[in-house]
């Protein structure tokens, strides 16, 4: 019943494409298979040297300068092939796309060839004890000196990768006598400053993978302020848009997809004549497959050159939901062993919990999308239009 | 309506606002209000016609418009959007059966557009299952198919057919001994009693229909094409879902952007916003599934069958909360015969039931997924 004519698949033969699957089906069998963080950025590198990642990057910084169109292809091709792709999603996925956008060609020049290489680990010092949801309430602050430096105090919290990254890239306060949007600046800090210091935290599943960051008056140039003093509200919105689209894409990247669940069932062959066994698992089925099409087909739009809706976020939720009543039910049939040492299910069930927090917590994106895709009009806000030194004055501290 | 863009999305966009626009010119949630209230089932049959939608799946040489699964996703989603009166995935199943089976009055039929039934079976999904079909708490048998000396007669009840006490032909599955079977019944032969029934929704036609050795037609289709048939009624399903939840979410909106409490718009309190967010999140999870769908249908037999049922839960489950919701939303308004919304309801609360029901779908949708796992580790 179908127009061939009408199947962009069938219609375009693409020299890319075939390129990509080439190089994947020669080297595929030397990507690593474990979780080992060297062989994986070691991976990520090859990826980028073969044209498969960093695409879109211009090419004077390594890229391969080319469009949305490839850039889909290749994801396609590495993720048909099954397998790793990036792995220092801070750097590859958010501020390096952020940096092509705002940052000055120095600083390009600077930071975007050590993200491709591999060489230079990224981490995003954003969250605060006293402003995670409420982002624009950072209070670390950063002081202009007279000889052009900038001396920056205090606390980041919940910093994925600090303790690997070479930098890190800081929402700060330059000017807390504007209102708390306005007085936001995005400065890059080398992770070895003197004045840094990381202190792992360790998390539900007993592991530290993010981190406290104390900055205590850590001093850099000028030539470290993305995008320009006072805008970085607008640099770090940027940057939350990339991180908020690659977690809808990654959903595959977190291994939650059905087929795992169902794999795991396998255990009890007697589920196959459980109506009710039957009747949850689809219950859990629909959220997970229509996310992981729904992936595959946003996929297919951004190489249609369509930019990614703020509606992208919904698709952690859904993801992050369902995969959390997956756990459950395997709970439920499977007993107790599901939560033994080393099950992989006891590490999706510790990490789970947080990836609700982690890049927006469901309420703050479904504020967001209801705000921005629905139109619909904000809660009164308060501390929106007034300087940010009368909010703490005022007892918000 | 047959454009000749090559751009899929472009087309699908023209065919969009067509339909839409026609549809548009008539008040469909006026008409069910009135129908609910004279106890009359609406029907918009002359003006689908007018649009060639009866025969749009078929191929062109017959008449139709050679629309595949995408095109009929859109035209689906559009007509379910205005609430049309109008049970089109049960007339497009029995006639893409009986274009499958090469029926030599199908040009007659299209040009006549003569309006068709098809009952909906589903094929088993458990070891040891038969084929069922029927409405939630059924899960009835298949009629038993016989041969006798001048052909073939039927014996059995198929309850809860929508579309089928306007049908000029039924297209229903009896099993020949173990082996399913498609077959094509007259509603006006002897042997066949047809009982119209009316549940809440003026907007579904239904029948009871009781087979008493009734004459019928052997349609010569492979089970893989039954199968099919039950996936794309499936997927259907979900595509009216996507018209009904939009529609909601519109009427939604509307409302919370103007109505006022507490000195300020209602679409400003996180309640009622993460309401309507969470209409988008499961719209568009439908919109997933249907387009999977659709994409699957001529590649992938396991793929479309998983799709269909998906699209089917997906848009049930978008329904349910949008349905109700959006009287919500509207406070007790919303809950008056004079509005809108309980039109919408109403109709999702009967059709939920339709096809074996929701919970049914979502215990296929589990099976198939289960069965998945197992052949993969079986190879
Ligand atoms: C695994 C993990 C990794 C992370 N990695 C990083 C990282 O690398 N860099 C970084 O900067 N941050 C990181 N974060 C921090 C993350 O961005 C924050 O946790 C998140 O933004 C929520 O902020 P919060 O923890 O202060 O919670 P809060 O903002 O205090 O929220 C607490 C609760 O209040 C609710 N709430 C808050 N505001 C509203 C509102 N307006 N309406 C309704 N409910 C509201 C929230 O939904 C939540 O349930 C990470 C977090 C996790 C869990």
């Amino acid at each position: 019943m179908r127009d061939p004519q009408l199947n962009p698949e069938t219609a375009a033969d693409d020299g890319f494409r075939a390129a990509a699957r080439r190089w994947l089906a020669e080297h595929s069998s030397q990507a690593p298979t474990t979780g080992d963080r060297d062989e994986l950025i070691a991976w990520q590198t090859r990826l980028v040297e073969a044209g498969l990642l960093g695409v879109m990057w211009p090419r004077e910084y390594g890229g391969g300068g080319l469009g949305h169109r490839e850039a889909a292809i290749a994801q396609e091709e590495i993720e048909r092939a099954g397998v790793p792709g990036v792995f220092d999603v801070l750097g590859m996925e958010i501020f390096g796309p952020t940096f092509v956008l705002e940052a000055g060609s120095e600083q390009k020049q600077r930071y975007l060839p050590g993200i491709l290489r591999g060489e230079e680990l990224w981490c995003q010092l954003f969250s605060e004890p006293a402003a995670g949801s409420d982002l624009a309430g950072v209070r670390t602050r950063a002081r202009h000196t007279e000889q052009g430096t900038w001396v920056v105090n205090g606390q980041k919290v919940w910093t994925t990768n600090a303790q690997f990254a070479s930098f890190g890239a800081a929402l700060v306060r330059t000017d807390p006598d504007v209102p708390k949007h306005a007085g936001l600046t995005l400065i890059v800090i080398p992770m070895d400053a003197p004045g840094v210091s990381v202190r792992g935290l360790r998390q539900i599943s007993g592991k530290a993978e993010f981190n406290e960051v104390f900055l205590d008056d850590v001093e850099v140039p000028d030539a470290n302020v993305i995008g320009g003093v006072g805008h970085g509200w607008a640099v770090a919105m940027r940057a939350l848009m990339f991180e908020r689209s690659s977690m809808a894409l990654s959903g595959e990247g977190m291994n939650l997809r059905i087929e795992r669940f169902a794999n795991a069932l396998r255990a009890r062959p007697d589920l196959r004549h459980d109506r009710d066994a039957l009747h949850r698992l689809g219950d859990i089925a629909v959220e997970l497959l229509a996310v992981a099409e729904g992936s595959a087909q946003m996929v297919k739009r951004l190489r249609d050159g369509e930019a990614p809706s703020p509606a992208v976020g919904l698709n952690k939720v859904t993801l992050v939901n369902a995969a959390m009543r997956g756990c459950d039910l395997l709970g439920e049939l499977l007993g107790p062993d599901v939560l033994a040492p080393g099950s992989e299910w006891t590490e999706a069930v510790s990490f789970l919990p947080g990836m609700r927090s982690a890049g927006g917590t469901e309420e703050v994106l479904r504020n967001n999308i209801g705000e921005r895709v629905l139109g619909l009009p904000p809660e009164p806000r308060p501390d929106k239009n007034v300087p940010f030194s009368s909010l703490l004055a005022g007892g918000a501290a | 309506m047959s454009g000749t863009t090559t751009e899929a999305g472009d087309l699908l966009a023209e065919l969009r606002a067509a339909i839409t626009a026609a549809m548009s010119r008539s008040d469909f949630v006026a008409s069910a209000r009135e129908d609910t209230d004279t106890g009359v089932v609406g029907s918009c049959w002359e003006l689908a016609r007018s649009l060639d939608l009866p025969a749009a799946l078929v191929a062109e040489q017959h008449g139709g418009l050679g629309f595949g699964p995408a095109e009929a996703i859109v035209c689906l989603e559009e007509c379910a959007r205005s609430l049309a009166p109008i049970c089109l995935p049960s007339h497009w199943g029995g006639l893409r059966l009986l274009e499958a089976a090469g029926e030599p009055d199908l040009d007659q039929l299209v040009a006549d557009a003569a309006q068709l039934a098809f009952a909906p079976a589903r094929p088993p999904v458990i070891a040891g299952e038969p084929w069922l079909q029927g409405a939630a708490g059924e899960r009835a048998p298949l009629p038993k198919a016989a041969r006798r000396n001048d052909g073939w007669s039927i014996d059995g009840t198929l309850r809860w057919v929508a579309g089928a006490s306007r049908a000029d032909a039924l297209v229903l599955i009896a099993l020949e001994g173990e082996t399913p079977t498609a077959f094509r019944v007259s509603p006006g032969d002897p042997g066949v009693t047809l009982t119209s029934v009316v549940r809440f929704d003026h907007t579904t036609d239904l029948a009871h229909v009781r087979l008493g050795d009734a004459p019928a037609t052997p349609l010569e289709l492979a089970e893989d094409e039954l199968a099919r048939s039950w996936a794309l009624h499936q997927a259907m399903l979900g595509a009216e879902g996507i018209g009904i939840t939009r529609r909601c979410l519109e009427m939604s909106l509307a409302h919370a952007r103007e109505r006022y409490a507490f000195g300020r718009t209602i679409g400003s309190f996180q309640a009622i916003k993460h309401r309507l967010v969470e209409m988008l999140r499961l719209v568009e999870m439908t919109e997933n599934c249907t387009t999977w769908f659709a994409d699957a249908w001529n590649e992938d037999l396991d793929d479309t069958m998983l799709a269909g049922v998906a699209a089917r839960v997906a848009g049930d489950r978008a329904q349910q909360h949008a349905t109700s919701s959006n009287i919500f939303v509207h406070g007790g308004m919303g809950a008056t015969w004079e509005h809108d919304a309980p039109y919408f309801y109403r109709r999702f609360q009967l059709r939920r039931l339709l096809a074996l029901g929701t919970e049914e779908a979502l215990v296929e949708l589990g099976a198939r997924v289960l069965d998945r796992s197992w052949e993969t580790a079986d190879v």
